[in-house]
C-alpha cells in the first residue's frame, strides 16, 4: 500500500526495533566499556586527584576564617547543585506531563544523581564559613542550630532523595541485568534487584515510589536551592532581600539540569552509538523546555533589575553594582548571552529545534553559562568584608582566583562528572523497561489515505 | 480517556448547540438575577461620577482601595484562558478540549471587567482615555512610559486583543457550522463571522496554524500583563510592596486562582447544559493535577515574599509583618490564604477520588479564589496603612457601600456576559470535539485493549 | 510690564531692539538657577499651626470640616505631626510640621502616567492640575504622605470663597494637590526681579506663607544654591541637620533641624 509522502513537519518515528535490541544495547555498557569511556574516567580520576589536593592546599589550609578562600569551593558545589542536581527535576517534570519521547531521555537525565555525593561532602566543609543566624539578616526566626542544622536536614535528605528516585527507576533494569548477564558480572544485580520479578505489585509498588520520590525529590531541591541561595549568597550581602533570587537560582538551576541532559543526550547519540534511542523528537521537545527556561532566566532577572532600578535607593544602588554592573559586569554579560541569548535567538527557529546540533550546542553555552554565573555570584557574596551591616557601602574589588582556586574548581567538577560516569555501569542505559514499553504503546496505523501513529495512553 | 462515549457526529452537535437552541428557565432566572446586580453596578458608578470618589471607602493614606484588588483579581483570573489553551494546545494534551473556549472567553470577559476598574476609579474618569491612548493630545506630551499605570493599558489591551484573535480564531469553525444551521438574524451575523469558512484543507491549515502562532504568542504576553500590574505596586517604595519576587508571584498566583475559576466554570457548564458526556471526571482529574502543581509553585512563592519580608529585620517591615499577621481583618485573611487557597485544596487534590468527584472540585474551586481574593488584600492594603514610621498617619481601612457594590457587580457583569455568550455560542468547541472523537483510538498491547490518540505531530 | 503705559514706572523699563537682548533680560543675573530649599527648626516649633492656617489661606486650600477629618481626608499642604514621647508622668509632645520634601529624585514624578508630577529647573516638584486625572499613584509613592487629594468638590461656605488668592489655581475634584512651596510667591518675586533691571532674586525677597506666619520663626526658605543665602548660613552652622526618610535616597530639600533636648546635658551643649 502506498503510504503518502509524510508532510514536512513530521519528525522521524523511531524504536522500530524489537525489545531484545533495546535489551542488548541497554547492557551494553555494564558487560563492558569502550576505549573512550576508559579515557573519560582516566581524566576524570586525575582530575578528582588534583582537586582534593588543591582543595587541602588551599582552602583547607587556609582554615575557616578567610572566607574568600573558599570562593571556588562554593562555586563548585554551586555548579553541581545547578546542573547534575537539577537533572533529575528535568525527568520528574517529564513524567509528569506523560510525554511520550521522554522514555529513552528520563535515565539521561536521573543518573547524574549518582554524583550528588560530591556536593553533599563539599556542603559539610562550606557549612564552616556560614554565620550562624545571630544579628544578620535571615529566615529561620533564631530556630536553634540554625542555619547548620537545617541546611543540613535539606542537602541530606535531598541527596537520599535522589539516590533514592534513580535507583526506584533502575530496579527492573537490574533486574533484567541480573537474569540476562552471566557470571560475576550479575552478583551485584542480584542484590540490588532485591527479588523484582515483575509481578503487578511489583511495578505498582515502582509506580508509586517513583512518583513520590520524584515529587519529593523536586520539592527537596526547590527548598535546597532556596536555602542555598538564602544563606550562601544573600545573606553575606549586607541589604539583599531580594526575594527573587532564590527562585532565580532555583530556575538557572533547572535550566542548566536540563542543558546536561541535552548535552549528555548528544554525547550518547554520537560516541555512544544510541542514534536510534536519541533522536530528533528527544531533542526537538527537550529544547522547548529548554527555550521555554532560558526565557525564565531572563524574567526573574529582570524582574529583580527593574525593581531594584526603579527604587534607586543608596541600599539597591550599591546591590545592582556587585551583583551586575561593577566588578563582574563581563561575567554578567557572558552568562546572559549564553543562558537567555543563545536559547532565544538559537531554539526560537523551529527548523533549528527540528535538528540535533542546535540543541546540543545551546546546552553547552548554557553549561558554560552557568558556569559563569555561578563564578559571579559566589565571588560577589564571599567578598564582603562585614555582613552585619545594614547596606554596602563600598563595592569590594572583583576576587581573582589563584591557581589552587581553579586547579580545585576543574578537579572536583571533573571529578563529579567521574562519579556519575560510574554509574553508567550500575545502571543500564537506555532505559530498557520504559523504552519497551514505549514500543508495546505505540501503533502505525492506516487512516484514510494516509499513516499515522496512534499512542497508547493507559491512564 | 476510559470513559469516552462514542456518539455519532449528528448527536455531538444537537448536544454542544443546546446552549444556543434552547434557553431554560435556569438560564432566565440567571439573567435576572445578574442583570439586578448589573443595574446596581451602574448606579453605583453612576453615583461616584457624579458626586465625585469621596463616596467610596478611601482616605489619605489608603487612597487606593478594594477597587483596585478586585483589579488585580479579575486580571489575575484572566490568565486561566491563556494557561489552558496555549501550554496545553502546544504540548498536545487530549484534556484540553471541552476547555479551551469557556476558559478563553471567561479571560476576555474578565480582562474587560478588570479595565473598567482603573479607568472609573480615577478622579476625573473623563480625562483618562487621554491615559490610555497614547496619542499627543495636548501640545506634544505624551504618556509617560516610566509609569506602570501607562504600561498597563498597553499590555492588557495587548492580551485581551490576542485573546480576542485567538477566540475568534478557533471559533470560526463552529461560526460556519452554526451558519449552515440557522435562519434569520442569527444566520446573518454567523455568516459574516465565519467569513466564508467551507472546512477545506487549506482553510483548516491555516486555521490550526493561526490557532498556534496564536498560543505561542499568547505565552509571553501573559506574563508580562501580570507581571506590570504587579508593578503598579512593586516599582514603589512602599515597604512590603517593594519586593522583586512580586512579579512571578502575581503571574503563579493568577493561574492558581484563574484554573481554579475554570474549574468553577467547568463544573457549572457541566450542571446548567447536561455536559456529563463532554465535560467529563478525567478532565477533573487532569485539571486537579495541574492545579496541584500551580498552587504548590503559588506556595512557595508566596512564602518567598513573606520570608524575605522578614528577612531584614527592618522596624518598618516588621510593623506592617506584625499587622499582617496578629490583626484584624489581616489574620482573617491570612486564614483563608493559607486553608482555603492550599492547605484544604491542595490535599484533597491529592487523591484521585477526590480529583475525579465534581462537587468536590467544585467547592474546593470556590474556596481557592475565595483564599485568592483574600491574598490580593492582604498583599496590597497594609503597604498602605502602616507606610513607614508616621505613625501618627496610620489609619485603617473600611471599604464602602459604594465600593462593595461596584465589587460585587465585577462578579455579575462577568456571568452576566458568559451567559450571553452561551447563548449565541457553543461554549464547549464543537470542532474540537469531533476532531478528539476522530483521534480516539484504541490498540491491543498483550491481552489488554489500551486506549490510544493519534499523534498530531 | 510695570504699570499702564503712562505710569510713572513705565519709562524705566527697557523695550529689547532684537530677540538676543529679550533673552538677555529673561535670564537672571547672577546666572545661575536658584534651588529653593526650606529647613525647620524643630528645637523652635511649638506646635501652633499657624503654619497650617497660612497655608489654607494662601493656597486656596479646602476648609477641612469636621466631617473631612473623620473621612480621614483633610488637607493641609503643610500639617502638624504629634508624637507623644515618655509615659505618665513624663510625657512630653514631640511635633513636627511636615511640608513636602521636593525631592530632587522625586518618587511621585516617574509613576504619574500623565506628566502631572514634574520637576521644575529650579528644584521644586510640581504638580500640573489641569494634566491631572487622578490615579493617585503619586500619592501611593509618596512616602512622606505629602500629596493631598480632592475626594470632594471643594466648598467654601458663606462668602469665604471672597478670600481666595488670585494667584493660586482653585483645583476641582479629582485633582491631586501639594505643598508647591508657594511658588506664585516665588513667581512673583522673580518678576519684579527682572522689571528691577533684571537682577536676582535676593535672598529673603521669598517667604512662603507657612515661614511668614511661625511666630518662632523656626521656618526658614531661601535659595541653597547661593552660597550667602541665610538658608546655606543656617544649615553650614549647625551638625543638627537632617532629612526625613533619608535612606530613600531621594534627597529631600526640606531639611529639618533636630530638637535639643534640654534634659539631657550633652545634647544642650551641643
Amino acid at each position: 500500500m502506498e503510504v503518502q509522502e509524510i508532510e514536512h513537519r513530521e519528525l522521524p518515528r523511531l524504536w522500530e526495533l524489537p525489545p531484545q535490541r533495546v535489551i542488548e544495547d541497554g547492557l551494553r555498557r555494564i558487560r563492558g566499556s569502550g576505549t573512550v569511556y576508559k579515557v573519560m574516567l582516566l581524566i576524570s580520576a586525575v582530575c578528582a586527584i588534583v582537586g582534593i589536593i588543591a582543595f587541602i592546599v588551599g582552602p583547607i589550609s587556609s582554615g575557616w576564617n578567610d572566607r574568600q578562600a573558599w570562593t571556588y569551593v562554593a562555586i563548585t558545589f554551586g555548579i553541581l547543585m545547578c546542573t547534575i542536581g537539577s537533572a533529575p527535576c528535568f525527568s520528574v517534570c517529564l513524567r509528569m506531563v506523560r510525554g511520550h519521547w521522554r522514555r529513552p531521555v528520563n535515565r539521561l537525565a536521573e543518573i547524574w544523581a549518582i554524583g550528588m555525593i560530591v556536593p553533599l561532602i563539599l556542603f559539610f566543609f562550606l557549612l564552616g564559613i556560614l554565620p550562624d543566624t545571630v544579628g544578620r539578616s535571615s529566615f529561620w526566626f533564631g530556630w536553634p542550630v540554625s542555619p547548620y542544622l537545617w541546611d543540613s536536614v535539606m542537602m541530606v535528605a535531598l541527596v537520599i532523595c535522589g539516590y533514592g528516585f534513580l535507583y526506584v527507576g533502575a530496579l527492573p533494569d537490574m533486574a533484567i541485568a541480573r537474569d540476562q548477564i552471566e557470571g560475576e558480572g550479575g552478583g551485584i544485580f542480584t542484590r540490588l534487584s532485591r527479588g523484582f520479578r515483575g509481578t503487578l505489585y511489583d511495578w505498582q509498588i515502582i509506580d508509586r515510589a517513583q512518583g513520590i520520590l520524584g515529587a519529593f525529590y523536586v520539592l527537596l531541591y526547590v527548598g535546597s536551592m532556596t536555602v542555598i541561595a538564602g544563606d550562601f549568597i544573600e545573606a553575606l550581602v549586607p541589604g539583599d532581600n531580594s526575594a527573587i533570587f532564590p527562585a532565580q537560582y532555583t530556575i538557572e538551576g533547572l535550566e542548566a539540569g536540563i542543558a546536561v541532559t541535552i548535552f549528555a543526550m548528544g554525547i550518547m547519540r554520537y560516541l555512544g552509538g544510541l542514534d536510534e534511542y536519541l533522536e530528533a523528537e528527544q531533542f526537538f521537545a527537550a529544547a522547548k523546555l529548554q527555550l521555554a527556561l532560558g526565557l525564565l532566566y531572563f524574567y526573574t532577572h529582570w524582574t529583580e533589575f527593574i525593581i531594584w532600578w526603579y527604587g534607586r535607593t543608596p541600599r539597591e544602588v550599591a546591590l545592582l553594582k556587585i551583583f551586575y554592573f561593577e566588578p563582574y559586569f563581563w561575567l554578567f554579560c557572558v552568562a546572559f548571552a549564553t543562558m537567555f541569548l543563545s536559547p532565544l535567538f538559537i531554539l526560537v527557529w523551529t527548523r533549528v529545534r527540528m535538528g540535533i546540533v542546535g540543541p546540543w550546542v545551546t546546552s553547552g553555552l548554557v553549561l558554560v553559562g552557568i558556569i559563569i554565573d555561578n563564578i559571579r555570584l559566589y565571588s560577589a557574596s564571599f567578598s564582603t568584608p562585614n555582613i552585619y551591616l545594614q547596606e554596602l557601602s563600598t563595592i569590594p574589588k572583583a576576587y581573582v582566583p589563584g591557581v589552587t582556586d581553579i586547579l580545585l574548581a576543574v578537579g572536583l567538577l571533573g571529578g563529579a562528572v567521574g562519579v556519575c560516569l560510574l554509574g553508567f555501569k550500575l545502571v543500564p542505559y537506555p532505559s530498557i523497561w520504559e523504552v519497551t514499553a514505549g514500543i508495546y504503546l505505540r501503533v502505525r496505523r492506516k487512516y484514510l489515505k494516509t499513516e499515522v501513529v496512534l499512542i497508547g495512553k493507559p491512564n | 480517556m476510559l470513559e469516552r462515549h462514542s456518539h455519532s457526529t449528528e448527536q455531538i452537535i444537537e448536544d454542544l448547540l443546546r446552549p444556543v437552541t434552547q434557553t431554560t428557565t435556569m438560564n432566565w432566572v440567571a439573567f435576572i438575577v445578574l442583570g439586578g446586580v448589573l443595574s446596581a453596578w451602574v448606579f453605583a458608578i453612576g453615583w461616584m461620577f457624579y458626586w465625585g470618589t469621596g463616596v467610596l471607602g478611601l482616605n489619605r493614606q489608603n487612597i487606593w482601595g478594594i477597587l483596585i484588588v478586585n483589579f488585580v483579581f479579575w486580571i489575575g483570573i484572566s490568565h486561566a484562558g491563556v494557561m489552558i489553551s496555549a501550554i496545553l494546545r502546544l504540548s498536545q494534551a487530549e484534556w484540553r478540549r471541552p476547555v479551551t473556549r469557556a476558559a478563553e472567553v471567561m479571560t476576555m470577559f474578565s480582562l474587560m471587567t478588570a479595565m473598567t476598574l482603573p479607568f472609573i476609579h480615577t478622579g476625573r474618569p473623563w480625562r483618562t482615555a487621554y491615559w490610555v491612548f497614547p496619542y499627543d493630545f495636548w501640545r506634544g506630551i505624551w504618556p509617560d512610559v516610566r509609569s506602570a499605570l501607562v504600561m498597563d493599558p498597553s499590555a492588557v489591551f495587548t492580551y485581551l486583543s490576542g485573546t480576542i484573535m485567538f477566540v475568534y480564531v478557533t471559533m470560526i469553525p463552529d461560526f460556519a457550522l452554526l451558519r449552515d444551521r440557522s435562519i434569520g438574524w442569527r444566520h446573518a451575523l454567523y455568516r459574516v463571522l465565519a467569513l466564508g469558512f467551507k472546512g477545506s484543507e487549506r482553510q483548516w491549515k491555516i486555521q490550526t496554524i493561526s490557532g498556534f502562532i496564536l498560543a505561542a504568542i499568547m505565552l509571553s504576553i501573559f506574563v508580562s500583563v501580570h507581571s506590570i500590574v504587579s508593578w503598579d505596586f512593586a516599582f514603589s517604595l512602599d515597604p512590603v510592596w517593594h519586593s522583586t519576587v512580586w512579579a512571578p508571584y502575581f503571574v503563579i498566583g493568577a493561574v492558581h486562582s484563574g484554573v481554579s475559576a475554570v474549574v468553577t466554570l467547568m463544573a457549572l457548564m457541566r450542571w446548567m447544559f447536561k455536559f456529563d458526556d463532554y465535560i467529563r471526571e478525567e478532565h477533573f482529574d487532569a485539571i486537579g493535577r495541574l492545579l496541584v502543581v500551580v498552587g504548590s509553585t503559588w506556595m512557595w512563592f508566596f512564602l518567598l515574599d513573606v520570608f524575605f519580608d522578614l528577612w531584614r529585620q527592618d522596624p518598618t517591615d516588621d510593623a506592617i509583618m506584625r499587622m499582617r499577621f496578629f490583626e484584624w481583618p489581616y489574620t482573617l485573611l491570612l486564614g483563608f490564604i493559607f486553608i482555603f487557597g492550599y492547605f484544604i485544596p491542595v490535599p484533597i487534590w491529592l487523591f484521585r477520588r477526590f480529583r475525579r468527584n465534581i462537587k468536590v472540585m467544585f467547592w474546593t474551586s470556590i474556596l481557592v479564589n475565595i483564599g485568592m481574593w483574600s491574598e490580593r488584600y492582604w498583599l496590597v492594603m497594609p503597604g498602605l496603612q502602616r507606610k513607614f514610621q508616621w505613625t501618627f498617619d496610620w489609619v485603617p481601612y473600611r471599604p464602602g457601600p459604594v465600593d462593595i457594590t461596584i465589587v460585587l457587580g465585577t462578579f455579575a457583569l462577568v456571568g452576566f456576559l458568559l451567559l450571553v455568550f452561551a447563548k449565541l455560542f457553543p461554549p464547549v468547541p464543537v470542532w474540537d470535539e469531533l476532531e478528539g472523537q476522530r483521534f480516539a483510538g484504541e490498540i491491543q498491547v498483550g491481552k489488554r485493549s489500551v486506549p490510544a490518540i493519534i499523534r498530531e505531530f | 510690564m510695570a504699570g499702564p503705559p503712562n505710569s510713572p514706572g513705565a519709562q524705566q523699563t527697557q523695550q529689547p531692539q532684537s530677540t538676543q537682548e529679550l533673552e538677555k533680560m529673561q535670564q537672571p543675573n547672577p546666572p545661575w538657577l536658584p534651588r529653593w530649599g526650606m529647613v525647620i527648626d524643630l528645637d523652635r516649633c511649638t506646635g501652633c499651626q499657624a503654619c497650617v492656617v497660612a497655608c489654607q489661606a494662601e493656597n486656596n486650600i479646602p476648609i477641612n470640616t469636621e466631617e473631612m477629618y473623620i473621612q480621614r481626608r483633610p488637607i493641609e499642604w503643610i500639617r502638624l505631626e504629634r508624637y507623644w514621647d515618655g509615659a505618665y508622668p513624663d510625657i512630653k509632645a514631640r511635633f513636627i510640621p511636615v511640608p513636602c520634601m521636593q525631592c530632587s529624585e522625586a518618587p511621585c514624578e516617574p509613576v504619574c502616567p500623565v506628566y502631572a508630577s514634574v520637576h521644575t529647573t529650579e528644584g521644586i516638584n510640581m504638580q500640573v492640575y489641569n494634566r491631572c486625572i487622578g490615579t493617585r499613584y503619586c500619592s501611593v509613592n509618596c512616602h512622606w504622605h505629602v500629596r493631598f487629594f480632592n475626594f470632594w468638590q471643594p466648598k467654601w461656605p458663606d462668602s469665604l470663597d471672597q478670600q481666595l488668592n488670585p494667584d493660586v489655581t482653585v483645583r476641582s475634584r479629582g485633582v491631586m494637590e501639594k505643598c508647591t512651596y508657594c511658588v506664585q510667591r516665588i513667581n512673583h518675586a522673580e518678576q519684579n526681579a527682572r522689571i528691577d533691571g533684571n537682577r536676582a532674586v535676593k535672598d529673603g525677597e521669598v517667604i512662603p506663607a507657612c515661614a511668614q506666619a511661625c511666630p518662632s520663626r523656626a521656618i526658614t526658605f531661601g535659595d541653597t544654591a547661593d552660597p550667602n543665602s541665610r538658608i546655606n548660613k543656617l544649615i553650614a552652622s549647625t551638625d543638627r541637620a537632617y532629612q526625613i526618610l533619608a535612606e530613600l535616597g531621594t534627597n529631600p530639600q526640606t531639611l529639618y533641624l533636630k530638637k535639643i533636648d534640654p534634659y539631657t546635658p550633652a545634647a544642650a551643649e551641643a
